[in-house]
């Protein structure tokens, strides 16, 4: 009996190692914080974002924030750019920077034997930017080649010239990476201006999860971040798209295959029918091999090799996007395809079964977020910046319970509109 | 139930070691099967990865493409778990899968919850054998794998590129040959070609599985056993006679020029010595090619992109986990317009400076730390430890050696290093390659 008992109180115990308990922390500044303690590593990942993007790029200075994120590792204080890179490097820090079209963002990682040294780095960083003018014009040849590899690229044009057409009159509808006159023209007055206006603590958001104790990662959060500027001016507020572009678009490049990126207007990620209509895509587009467009698209037809739909959240303007790649000559067969498994969804909805399913792989997957701390802080910024609380590791499981069918299949014909859907097709010889 | 553990334990295994980098445990099932367990607790999700000794280097030729295609026909179901049940079931419990094929293996993984990984571990060792295939299903497939080969590399300039440039300087042994196979070939291949590869190549003897994550090992060897233990061996002869190239005696220099392409790349292509020939060489070049062209801080960043500005970016790498010979890549991206041969030269002429003269000894020991932090990060996650593991054993690497990388790294002298360069700067197996 005894032994039962032991037995017992192991599995118990064994279970509770799991408790994923994330807790909001503020600094002497008052700077705020999500913190999970995982030492099983001697790691440490911090995640920050700070409101901004490509949205903010002044008309004709397009790609300014991306070049910002580029060139904000190239060296600072008194360390030019191969110096800085070298001691980071050596202290076995990581630090990237990247900008979407509504989040300038940030991931700093490092061996927690370094840290103070680290975070020292990166305060560098914050309070001694150096836009120095060899390291512009690197950074400037690199975009402009990047740019230009994109260019050539099926995918990434179809991409670009989705947002370009859905986003018309929007700046949403510019390429977050900027073009090639816009590139040319983008200097020290930009860069320091998008530098001083958006990173700052105003909307900053950030999480930390590792090998650090909680008065440490105080102490060294407001050591960096805390020095830098309170707020920025005049931020507006991104307006909401009403109408967006619906139909098919090509655009003509010489590929023995298309590439098409389709879409239609999504809804808030803060929504409550936010869950309802994630599960309908989960089973439309979303998961692995288990979706109606890859097993009637892919498995039984043969048509494409990837098919995909997810919803992306864009300040005010969330979507919901799709892609594939198929022969040239059967763009439009598989066009007829998407739309016609979008009406199914916004007619009968999904079954008793397939949100049984669904329910169980959100449950189920979430967990896998949890393997580790960069996956960890990732996750804790995330869900700052859609603007969930912190008891919503708790909630999630009964939010996702609590869905009926009658709820889900309500979201699925409110939101699957086939005539809504826009597609981008980037191609040849178009019958 | 205790008992029934303590005659598992105690029965069928045999040649267990432990060792450091991963601290990984090994065991091999009574049909040579090894099994690789490392134990992560943090977060209750366990990887598996089964890793066949078989790769696109095993096709004979005119079946180009077989690997890979019957990697796409293994999610097809089976007598017991009918098509689609495996993928279904991972799904629905939250879990995510793939596979992947190379020149030299086959993988198959799922990351899922740790309490299905039984299940998981069922239904990986049925398909093992027990594949089920309807001719349409192989037709229907093809269709797949011909839009995925337009979409990898017939609509990307440089893939078609980099298919050429391999194909020149492997003209004889199968690693010129793509993974995914020519597409004369691949239209050609059929339902008897894939069975017979299948029973050749996919055999417990022929396989290694690698679990990573929350589970015991105690529980992996029960799991293990009961459904892979059981399976019957044909003894798949591991070490195979490839056909080997004669050195290159001709410079080739391969263009590829396409209406798509707006920015001019270079890439420079050669063929050397693998980590499975010698570890320590391997090691030596490795490292004393990423001081001198890896990443931003390399030499030949500093020289030609941030002193020089003739090219946007510029670097080298050396890939030698590998059967047969390794690889080293160069590749630079012009900021104006230059001849390859230019190129060439200006890249040469820094690298036979620098390794005439040496590396220097704070290059050296930063590098080394460099690579002793970056064993610390692939620690972070479960998915890491399993890829390399696999990969490694894959190629012929043994896991002792691998667990101790690290101290090989610190062993390495800088004498060592510099031979390996020098030895790179004779090297004339090469090819390169210039889009535009």
């Amino acid at each position: 009996m005894r032994k039962i008992l032991f037995f017992l109180v192991i599995v118990f115990f064994s279970s509770d190692v799991f408790g994923f308990e994330p807790i909001e922390l503020r600094t002497k500044k008052g700077i705020k914080f999500w913190y999970v303690k995982d030492t099983s590593v001697p790691i440490i990942s911090l995640d920050f974002g700070f409101l901004g993007g490509a949205f903010y790029d002044l008309d004709g200075k397009e790609g300014t924030s991306t070049f910002l994120a580029s060139i904000l590792d190239e060296g600072a204080g008194d360390l030019n750019s191969v110096n800085f890179q070298k001691m980071m490097n050596s202290l076995g820090m990581k630090l990237r920077f990247s900008s979407t079209k509504d989040l300038f963002s940030g991931k700093f990682q490092t061996v927690s034997e370094n840290k103070e040294k680290s975070f020292d780095l990166l305060k560098l960083v914050f309070l001694k930017p150096r836009f120095d003018k060899n390291e512009i014009e690197k950074i400037r040849n690199q975009l402009i080649a990047s740019y230009k590899i994109n260019n050539s690229n099926i995918s990434d044009t179809a991409s670009i010239e989705f947002y370009n057409n859905f986003f018309k009159g929007h700046k949403f509808s510019r390429n977050d990476d900027g073009n090639l006159d816009s590139l040319r023209k983008v200097n020290f007055d930009e860069l320091n201006f998008f530098f001083k206006n958006f990173v700052t603590r105003k909307n900053l958001i950030l999480s930390i999860s590792g090998d650090i104790d909680q008065d440490d990662a105080i102490k060294l959060i407001d050591d960096s971040f805390g020095l830098l500027p309170e707020s920025s001016e005049n931020i507006k507020e991104i307006p909401k798209k009403n109408t967006f572009e619906s139909g098919i678009k090509f655009v003509e490049k010489k590929t023995p295959q298309s590439a098409v990126v389709f879409g239609q207007r999504g809804l808030p990620r803060k929504s409550e029918d936010f869950f309802a209509a994630r599960i309908c895509n989960y089973v439309m587009g979303g998961g692995g091999f288990q979706s109606r467009l890859y097993k009637n698209i892919r498995e039984r037809r043969g048509l494409t090799y990837s098919i995909y739909s997810y919803f992306i959240s864009h300040k005010n303007n969330d979507i919901l996007l799709g892609g594939f790649q198929t022969k040239n000559e059967s763009v439009n067969e598989t066009i007829k395809l998407v739309k016609s498994e979008w009406k199914k969804m916004s007619i009968n909805g999904i079954s008793q079964e397939e949100l049984n399913e669904a329910k169980t792989y959100y449950k189920g997957s979430f967990t896998r977020n949890y393997a580790s701390t960069s996956t960890i802080s990732s996750l804790l910024n995330a869900v700052q910046l859609y603007g969930l609380s912190i008891d919503y590791f708790e909630k999630r499981n009964k939010i996702i319970d609590n869905l009926t069918l009658e709820k889900v299949n309500r979201v699925a014909r409110e939101i699957f509109q086939s005539e809504n859907l826009f597609f981008l097709v980037v191609g040849n010889d178009f019958d | 139930m205790f008992l029934f553990l303590f005659l598992i334990l105690i029965s069928a295994f045999y040649c267990e070691t432990q060792a450091k980098l991963f601290d990984s445990k090994s065991f091999e099932l009574q049909n040579g099967m090894q099994v690789v367990v490392v134990e992560n607790h943090r977060a209750p999700v366990v990887s598996s990865m089964i890793w066949y000794n078989v790769g696109s280097v095993d096709e004979t030729y005119g079946k180009s493409g077989l690997a890979h295609f019957l990697e796409h026909l293994m999610f097809k179901g089976t007598e017991k778990f009918k098509n689609g049940e495996f993928s279904d079931f991972i799904s629905k419990n939250g879990g995510t899968e793939n596979a992947f094929t190379s020149f030299d293996y086959t993988a198959y993984y799922q990351i899922i919850p740790s309490e299905k990984i039984e299940n998981i571990l069922e239904m990986e060792a049925d398909r093992m054998k027990n594949l089920v295939l309807s001719k349409k299903q192989v037709e229907t497939e093809k269709s797949v794998i011909l839009e995925e080969r337009s979409q990898r590399i017939d609509s990307s300039p440089s893939s078609v590129l980099d298919e050429s440039m391999r194909k020149s300087l492997f003209p004889n042994h199968t690693y010129g040959t793509p993974i995914i196979g020519w597409k004369h070939e691949i239209e050609n291949l059929t339902y008897e070609d894939i069975f017979e590869f299948y029973s050749k190549y996919y055999d417990p003897s022929n396989a290694v599985l690698v679990l990573s994550g929350d589970i015991k090992i105690k529980d992996a060897k029960r799991i293990t056993k009961k459904y892979f233990g059981k399976i019957k061996s044909n003894k798949v002869k591991q070490k195979r006679n490839y056909l080997v190239d004669p050195p290159l005696k001709t410079k080739i220099q391969i263009n590829h020029e396409h209406p798509n392409v707006e920015q001019p790349i270079w890439k420079k292509l050669y063929k050397t010595i693998s980590l499975t020939e010698s570890i320590d060489d391997g090691l030596a070049l490795d490292i004393g090619l990423e001081i001198i062209a890896g990443g931003k801080t390399s030499i030949l960043y500093q020289e030609l992109v941030t002193k020089q500005k003739i090219f946007a970016a510029v670097g080298g790498y050396y890939q030698g986990l590998t059967k047969g010979p390794g690889n080293i890549y160069f590749y630079a991206i012009p900021n104006k317009n230059l001849s390859p041969k230019d190129i060439d030269i200006k890249i040469n002429d820094v690298l036979k400076k620098v390794i005439k003269k040496g590396i220097s000894p704070d290059d050296f020991n930063r590098k080394k730390k460099e690579y002793y932090y970056n064993f610390i990060y692939q620690q972070d996650g479960i998915g890491k430890p399993a890829q390399i593991i696999g990969e490694a054993l894959s190629v012929g690497i043994k896991l002792e050696d691998l667990e101790n990388w690290d101290q090989r790294i610190n062993e390495l002298s800088i004498e060592k290093v510099n031979e390996a360069l020098n030895r790179f700067l004779e090297n004339k197996n090469f090819v390169t390659g210039m889009l535009k």
